[in-house]
């Protein structure tokens, strides 16, 4: 889900904006008699201050105290959300909404109550109608524009969130979701195509547009190789190609490549509009589907939207830091195979956001696949008190422990890992191989043999054969080892052709 | 009897600081001594901006009595001019260095006539032809030596006349006897297939970083196995004892009888890949069993960068293990051996992993370096690339370690035993160099000066060595086997990582002052029982005719 980074801080804002009209209210009904106007300003202070929890008990008392007042519900429900308790303040929200169904407040509020419970389906009602009731309104937007993302709506999503640059043109975060957005629609472009035919040269070439951002250069070349095969008057693809021949120190052949291009006879427009679209720079358009959807359209929707993404991430790279951008850096830093980096940017985003638990848990992990175990111990470990049965962060705080040769401390949190996920084969391997390490060979052998099927590169296989020997099942242990082999040989194999599959060679 | 509450608790107390003090091994402390020993010498591994992958792989330490006056000498093998691989400068000289006494040696290359040619790598002594003078193999890039001890102070390159062959990239040897014939055999250890005009790029260009090759880039090769025909040549028999079906990226190799069959195996290192072991069945051939018994792979089934190899009873239960060096976040790799050909993955359970899974390392040795009776380790340190720490956060120079045996169980030394220096380690060679009875240790470093290591541990425990001299068996007694109480050792010249150590068996003892009865079996069969043998001494032990 593509998150309209609202934190605790912005959340406090949004408190900010409302509470004076929302306490005029109140106070303005509420009876002469003292001790509710004490209780009332009590609470007003407490909200304030962000002591959350304690302003509930005194809001409930107020609103047992002047039943049907719609304010005084209003006040509370902010309470409960502030504080966390989102079932109760949608309660609460959803009852003002009953008698003021246009209380901007309200509906902004169980917009975000509803994100907060991860229900993006039900928060695009309340935000829509907040947008109906004030359309300036960047909140409500934001989040209507993430919920519409969420929810697979993602056409609508970037609308929204264009709308958004265009009312907050400095605000990183329309920028960043908008190029997430746009991302997303190019994804799932890319993933309708590969459904409908897999061996497409349409997807070849974009699996190499891929492997170009993640500088795997002879896997370009491959990809870009089986496109040209069966697309070579695609206009695009070949100028692609130069660019591989380029960074892998072949100009003579990048030249002939960029001939080929030139030499080709101009896109014929009513044919193929997405390409003309594409070609003359309409990303806009191109990212338009035609009633009858075809590859082609699916391809340069695909592009299309790629070139929007990029373009608004550029315009984020130019906004002064913020956490949206060192976000972007971070993924890409992690698409290309540079985990430090990516740890760099997470560190960065959460200077500028500090205690943002998404990006407290983006580090954690980051830190996990970085290898760097001994950090991720202390960074999962602050997630972890968020997010107590988190099964991803569990596996990986587990995992790290096995790594760092402790398999002692790693048993209980790959435990736990299962308990929320049973299907996280993941874990069971770590349990495994941690419970083989303890000498438990017996409890060991039904995680290594549920997680079998993940076993590429025969490892799994190996653990479980040491293990059946172990707990004295010498059958079993010749039937797992064998099984090892097996899978050396073929990896081999594969190796063996991948290797003459990606050397780069001149142009055909 | 009811005792006191009082005086019970101080039986308790007792018994725990009895117990404490049983448990505690003394400590180990090392000098750096190199300068004021005279051991002047810079390994020269002639980094590029073409990141060649043998840039990574040099620094092979032999220590050998060269010239039979008892005290070890030591000799460093040096890289090369790249792309010639020639040794075009003096200061690409393989270097001897003669052991003058009082820890003090004197540079006797150019008098020895060993300086070399190309760029070597690793280094393997033993008295191949059993005239009583140590002569030197000597492994590098596309061109191996064979050095003969004519015995008076000089080497003769005999490498032509004696069939060795070069062309292949070799990192290690190491002498042994596979076929129990009075001759020691040589076994040569190749990496991979290369030349310098292998030039793909590695690394990250928006970065404009550029690191070493992954070694899966490189198609491994074989080793070979020279059988030693008695008349100063040899046959190549790779094929015949079927090792030449075995392709790896070798590392290292050590020899021991894992299996107590009489005949010595041989474990290979591979680097990225399972670990070789080669049973040899006695009859000329060998068969690989490394995955069967399990000690080609640690417990998790992935092969890890594996570096050298000691292949040494570690936990005193008579059978030899196998530890090996790989890089951080892999750990030390410890296969102990569990009897009837098999080896588990100890590596947790004897504490080491945990100890070393930050660490890289390259060079190791397991001998008794506070003499307690139980074998320590040693190991040189350093991550294989350069800029590790801008790919991966892991730092490229560091220091050595040194892990204590607790009764089979690793702890690193405290203040790090005096290893203070951090550089890009490599090769590391033992003896005790200066007759006090306590082990030291040389190391060389990619662009910096060799390491001599002094031990300097207070109050060592007794010691023994004993220097085998073979009659029937290799006039070495490579292959022997030493029962000494619950302590076994085999005598042999390969260790740590490409190196090769010849200076007796080294046996710590503790508080024994007398050893009851000590047990040999040498290769050829002999059994010979020494009883009430004093301590403290080095003891020639010649093998009953």
């Amino acid at each position: 889900m593509v998150a309209f980074l609202i934190g605790n801080k912005g959340r406090a804002g949004l408190l900010h904006a409302v509470l004076p009209a929302l306490f005029f209210v109140c106070t303005g009904v509420l009876p002469a008699a003292e001790d509710l106007e004490a209780k009332s300003r009590r609470a007003k202070s407490l909200l304030e201050s962000g002591r959350f929890e304690e302003a509930i008990p005194i809001c409930k008392e107020l609103v047992a105290a002047l039943p049907g007042n719609p304010g005084l519900v209003l006040n509370l429900g902010l309470a409960e959300h502030m504080a966390g308790h989102e079932k109760e303040a949608i309660t609460a929200f959803e009852a003002v909404l009953k008698t003021q169904p246009k209380a901007l407040p309200a509906l902004v509020s169980l917009g975000a109550a509803r994100l907060s419970l991860k229900q993006p389906g039900l928060a695009v009602s309340p935000l829509q109608r907040a947008l109906a009731v004030d359309p300036n309104n960047q909140d409500a937007r934001g989040m209507l524009a993430a919920s519409l993302n969420a929810t697979g709506q993602l056409d609508a999503s970037a609308r929204e969130y264009r709308k958004l640059t265009e009312l907050s043109p400095y605000d990183p975060r329309a920028w960043h979701g908008l190029g997430i957005t746009y991302q997303a629609i190019a994804s799932d472009a890319f993933e309708r195509l590969r459904k409908a035919n897999p061996q497409s040269g349409f997807v070849a070439s974009l699996l190499a547009d891929t492997r170009v951002q993640k500088h795997q250069y002879r896997s370009a070349f491959y990809f870009f190789s089986e496109a040209l095969k069966q697309l070579p008057a695609v206009h695009g693809i070949h100028p692609a190609m130069a660019e591989v021949y380029r960074k892998t120190g072949h100009p003579d052949w990048a030249a002939t490549e960029d001939a080929r291009e030139q030499a080709m006879l101009p896109a014929v427009c009513p044919a193929h509009p997405g390409e003309c679209q594409f070609l003359a720079g309409h990303d806009l358009e191109a990212l338009e589907l035609p009633k009858n959807i075809t590859p082609e359209a699916l391809y340069w929707r695909a592009k299309a939207a790629n070139e929007l993404s990029l373009q608004s991430l550029v315009r984020l790279g130019q906004l002064p830091p913020s956490p949206e951008l060192h976000q972007v850096r971070a993924e890409i830093a992690r698409d290309q195979n540079q985990p430090l980096e990516a740890i760099k940017e997470w560190r960065a985003a959460l200077a500028l956001a500090p205690g943002n638990p998404g990006l407290q848990r983006e580090l954690a992990i980051s830190c996990f696949l970085a290898n760097d175990y001994r950090t991720a111990v202390t960074e999962i470990e602050k997630s972890l008190l968020l997010e107590p049965r988190a099964a991803d962060l569990n596996f990986a705080l587990g995992d790290s422990w096995l790594h760092l040769e402790d398999p002692e401390k790693a048993v209980p949190y790959l435990r736990t890992a299962l308990v929320a996920d049973p299907k996280m084969l993941a874990a069971d391997a770590s349990l495994g191989l941690s419970l083989s390490r303890l000498g438990k060979f017996a409890e060991a052998v039904p995680h290594l043999e549920k997680a079998r099927e993940l076993d590429e590169d025969g490892s799994l296989n190996y653990q479980l054969g040491r293990a059946w020997q172990a707990a004295g099942n010498a059958a079993a242990a010749k039937t797992a080892m064998a099984r090892y082999e097996e899978i050396q040989k073929l990896n081999q194999k594969q190796k063996e052709e991948a290797a003459l599959e990606t050397r780069i060679i001149p142009p055909q | 009897m009811r005792i006191a509450p009082k005086k019970l608790l101080s039986a308790a107390l007792f018994a725990l600081a009895v117990a404490a003090a049983a448990v505690t091994a003394p400590p180990i402390q090392f000098r750096e001594v190199a300068a004021q020993a005279g051991l002047a010498f810079i390994l020269q591994h002639s980094p590029t901006p073409q990141k060649h992958l043998i840039e990574t792989m040099p620094g092979g330490i032999a220590i050998f009595d060269y010239d039979g006056d008892g005290r070890p000498d030591i000799y460093f093998t040096n890289g090369a001019e790249l792309p010639s691989l020639e040794k075009s400068d003096p200061k690409y000289r393989n270097r001897l260095f003669r052991n003058e006494s009082g820890m003090k040696f004197r540079d006797v290359t150019d008098s020895a006539d060993v300086a070399g040619f190309g760029y070597s790598m690793g280094a393997a002594a033993a008295d191949f032809d059993n005239d009583g003078h140590a002569d030197l193999f000597v492994a590098g890039v596309n061109r191996n030596t064979l050095f003969r001890n004519r015995g008076n102070g000089t080497f003769e390159d005999i490498t032509a006349k004696a069939g060795i062959s070069s062309g292949e990239w070799a990192v290690a040897a190491g002498w042994f006897d596979y076929d129990r014939d009075g001759y020691l055999d040589l076994w040569v250890v190749h990496y991979a297939k290369w030349s310098v005009a292998m030039d793909r790029f590695c690394g990250d260009t928006s970065r404009n970083i550029r690191t070493y090759c992954h070694p899966k880039y490189f198609e491994g090769l074989a080793s070979t196995l020279y059988r030693n025909r008695h008349d100063g040549t040899f046959e190549d028999v790779s094929a015949k004892s079927g090792i030449a079906a075995f392709a790896g990226r070798g590392m290292s190799v050590a020899f021991a009888d894992y299996d107590q069959d009489g005949f010595p195996d041989a474990f290979v290192t591979n680097d990225n890949m399972p670990n070789f072991l080669f049973h040899n069945k006695g009859d000329g051939t060998f068969e690989e069993v490394g995955i069967l018994a399990g000690a080609a792979l640690r417990d998790h089934g992935k092969p890890v960068a594996s570096m050298g190899v000691e292949f040494k009873d570690y936990d005193n239960d008579g059978l030899p293990d196998a530890i090996v060096t790989a890089l951080a976040g892999e750990s030390y790799p410890v296969f102990r051996n569990a009897g009837k050909g098999a080896f588990l993955d100890a590596s947790y359970s004897s504490k080491l992993a945990a100890e070393t899974s930050q660490h890289s390392g390259w060079g190791l040795g397991l001998f008794d370096f506070n003499n307690d009776g139980w074998k320590d380790l040693f190991t040189s340190n350093s991550h294989v690339s350069d800029v590790a720490e801008l790919t991966h956060g892991q730092p490229y120079k560091e220091k050595n370690s040194l892990f204590v045996n607790q009764n089979g169980a690793f702890q690193v030394a405290a203040d790090d035993s005096g290893l203070s220096l951090k550089a890009a380690h490599r090769g590391a060679a033992f003896a005790d160099f200066n007759g006090d009875g306590r082990v030291d240790a040389v190391v060389s470093a990619l662009g910096s000066p060799a390491e001599l290591w002094e031990n300097v541990s207070p109050s060592p425990g007794h010691w023994l060595i004993l220097n085998l001299r073979g009659t029937k068996s290799n006039r070495d007694g490579i292959g022997a086997r030493i029962r000494l109480g619950k302590q076994y050792a085999e005598m042999t010249t390969a260790c740590s990582y490409a190196s090769s150590c010849a200076a007796g068996v080294h046996f710590g003892l503790g508080p024994v002052p007398t050893v009851k009865t000590i047990d040999i079996q040498w290769p050829s069969g002999i059994k010979q029982q020494l009883t009430n043998v004093k301590t403290d001494q080095v003891l020639l032990v010649t093998e009953p005719r």
